[in-house]
């Protein structure tokens, strides 16, 4: 069983502030979910290799060839915040 | 018209009995009439589809989807055309680019109307994780279409267009298919290129088609699978003239029905519209047998480790820098990705990505994340056993038609089993179909599951054709 403390610290893993409110909520609902898939567990499949893909994949090359680029307005248009056709964002450096 | 199928559209097109432009003004007409109550579509393009279609008029139909109305999933890119996702993370997206299969679907004359309503960032089963609002079932506004790609279901099913894709992560394209009488293709992973498709969980998600029938699905496959330099996980292998193969008698074709997939898991009504149509196939030639997939229990858990393994980590893309929902309260770099994700994700979403987080995180991953690796092998290889006898498998798509809007939202492991019959298909990347195979006593639509071999869609379709010809729950339309 997770706790609340355990679902901030995940949240924090995870970039997404939790409001402190909803937290008893949240907690009970994920306690919930993994729950359900701790049904795995009872499972022995030490010596089972794993699927990471349906297909069994290879590497593909192709040669390198030049194409036009992304025009820059277009990907501007959907930035939160630009100056100067850059990306602003807050300080990072404080003097 | 639109009540027509493609050929018989394609014919009237090349007979001059109608102009693409007409066709397009018609879906137009109908999402009007009917849409302010369904909300299938997010996001209309109708300045862009009406040029489009004009152009069309002046040039011969030489590709039978020339003229054709299409509906696209939110979740699949479309250059200029806002694309949400359903979330309010992406509420003001403009893609810079098209997805391959919208490339494909214009280069041959299809015409994209809008983009479909769909639950957020396809988690859900019910459409009513959308930012945009639950889109209702054409059968009865009281229910849910299903989801994730509800939308897309909806609006074929109403009439609204002929056809359109969805995609199909746990489910997502069979499961609203089934709850809403139409025919929902999942194709093998890797035969529809994934280029453009927004990642959910990329190891599962595959672009799918919704229909009414057999031959425009199969019509629309044709159009838009093969490889793509652009996603190397897209197959080289030849796509097959499906259409030419729908018509091969499947007399001798041998079918496994799973006793696990018959249990009391599914309702009695459902269970008889499959114990039905296995009837069908036996009175068609077909050999239908009991098999087994021992490790059904076990799907479900492991879908809800990978899927949200995969997508905490493909979601993390969304922090409020180059694009997507900036919180206006953060402070600096830290609180932007912060807050912009707590603002910008519903609570679906996040819970998900913490599921995944967790699963992913030191000391966790082995007992979480690698042991659902393996049990993909085990059911993969529950399937190879079928298959070396079998041609096909089928069962029932859902274990219930669909259920009331409210009813399942608070219910989350619930709404979770739900997919317990379409999840086995995307762990293990096969094909699979739902197509309509009967009505509930309150009139609710019920999907019969068809389960088919690697990149084996054409017995798919076949075996799907042959069904459509002896029965008529494809014919059925809602009262709108």
């Amino acid at each position: 069983m997770l706790e609340t403390k355990d679902i901030l610290k995940i949240g924090d893993l995870a970039k997404i502030e939790l409001d402190q409110q909803d937290m008893e909520k949240v907690t009970a609902k994920i306690n919930e979910i993994l729950h359900l898939v701790d049904t795995i567990q009872e499972l022995d499949l030490d010596h089972v290799e794993p699927m990471i893909h349906p297909n069994p994949l290879q590497n593909v090359f192709r040669d390198d060839q030049p194409q036009a680029a992304a025009e820059l307005q277009p990907l501007l248009a959907n930035v939160p915040e630009v100056q100067d056709e850059q990306i602003k964002v807050p300080t990072v450096l404080k003097a | 018209m639109l009540d027509r199928s493609i050929r018989e559209l394609h014919q009237a097109i090349k007979n001059q009995e109608v102009t693409p432009s007409q066709l397009v003004n018609e879906s137009y007409e109908k999402i009007s009439q009917h849409d302010k109550v369904l909300n299938s579509f997010v996001t209309l393009n109708e300045e862009r589809a009406h040029a489009q279609a004009k152009s069309l008029d002046e040039q011969p139909a030489k590709h039978v989807l020339h003229g054709i109305p299409v509906g696209i999933k939110d979740n699949i890119i479309t250059k200029d055309l806002r694309t949400t996702c359903g979330s309010k993370m992406l509420a003001d997206f403009n893609p810079v680019y098209n997805a391959t299969v919208i490339e494909k679907l214009v280069a041959a004359g299809a015409v994209p109307v809008g983009k479909l309503n769909m639950d957020e960032f396809a988690m859900g089963s019910s459409n009513e994780t959308s930012y945009f609002g639950v889109v209702r079932n054409p059968w009865n506004t009281d229910y849910v279409p299903g989801g994730s790609s509800g939308g897309s279901a909806a609006a074929v099913a109403a009439g609204l267009v002929p056809v359109a894709l969805g995609s199909d992560t746990g489910g997502s394209v069979r499961q609203p298919a089934a709850l809403t009488g139409i025919v929902g293709m999942k194709p093998t992973y890797g035969r529809i290129s994934r280029y453009g498709l927004v990642a959910f969980a990329s190891s599962f998600d595959q672009i799918g088609i919704f229909s009414r029938t057999i031959e425009d699905n199969a019509l629309v496959l044709e159009a838009i699978a093969g490889l793509d330099p652009m996603d190397n996980t897209s197959s080289p292998l030849p796509v097959e003239d499906y259409t030419a193969k729908i018509k091969k008698p499947v007399s001798g074709m041998r079918v496994g029905v799973p006793a696990e997939y018959m249990s009391d898991i599914v309702t009695p009504e459902v269970r008889a519209a499959v114990e039905q149509a296995i009837e069908i196939y036996r009175s068609l030639g077909v050999t239908v047998e009991e098999v087994h997939m021992p490790h059904l229990k076990y799907v479900v858990p492991a879908y809800y480790i990978i899927a949200p393994s995969e997508a905490s980590s493909n979601l993390s893309r969304f922090d409020g820098m180059r694009f997507g929902h900036r919180s206006s309260e953060a402070t600096d770099i830290e609180s932007i990705f912060r807050k912009s994700r707590a603002e910008g994700f519903g609570d679906e979403v996040k819970r998900r990505i913490l599921i995944g987080t967790y699963c992913l995180s030191a000391g966790h991953f082995d007992s979480y994340y690698m042991k659902a690796l393996k049990l993909r092998t085990v059911v993969k290889e529950d399937f190879d056993a079928i298959f070396k006898e079998f041609d096909a498998i089928i069962g029932p798509t859902t274990t219930a038609p669909a259920f009331k809007i409210g009813e399942n939202k608070e219910k989350t492991i619930d709404m979770y089993m739900n997919d317990i019959l379409t999840i086995p298909a995307n762990l293990v990347g096969l094909p699979a179909m739902s197509i309509p195979a009967g009505f509930s006593s309150d009139g609710l639509p019920i999907g019969l599951q068809l389960t088919g071999k690697h990149f084996d869609e054409a017995t798919l379709y076949q075996l799907g054709h042959a069904f459509e010809q002896v029965t008529d729950y494809h014919t059925k339309r809602p009262t709108l």
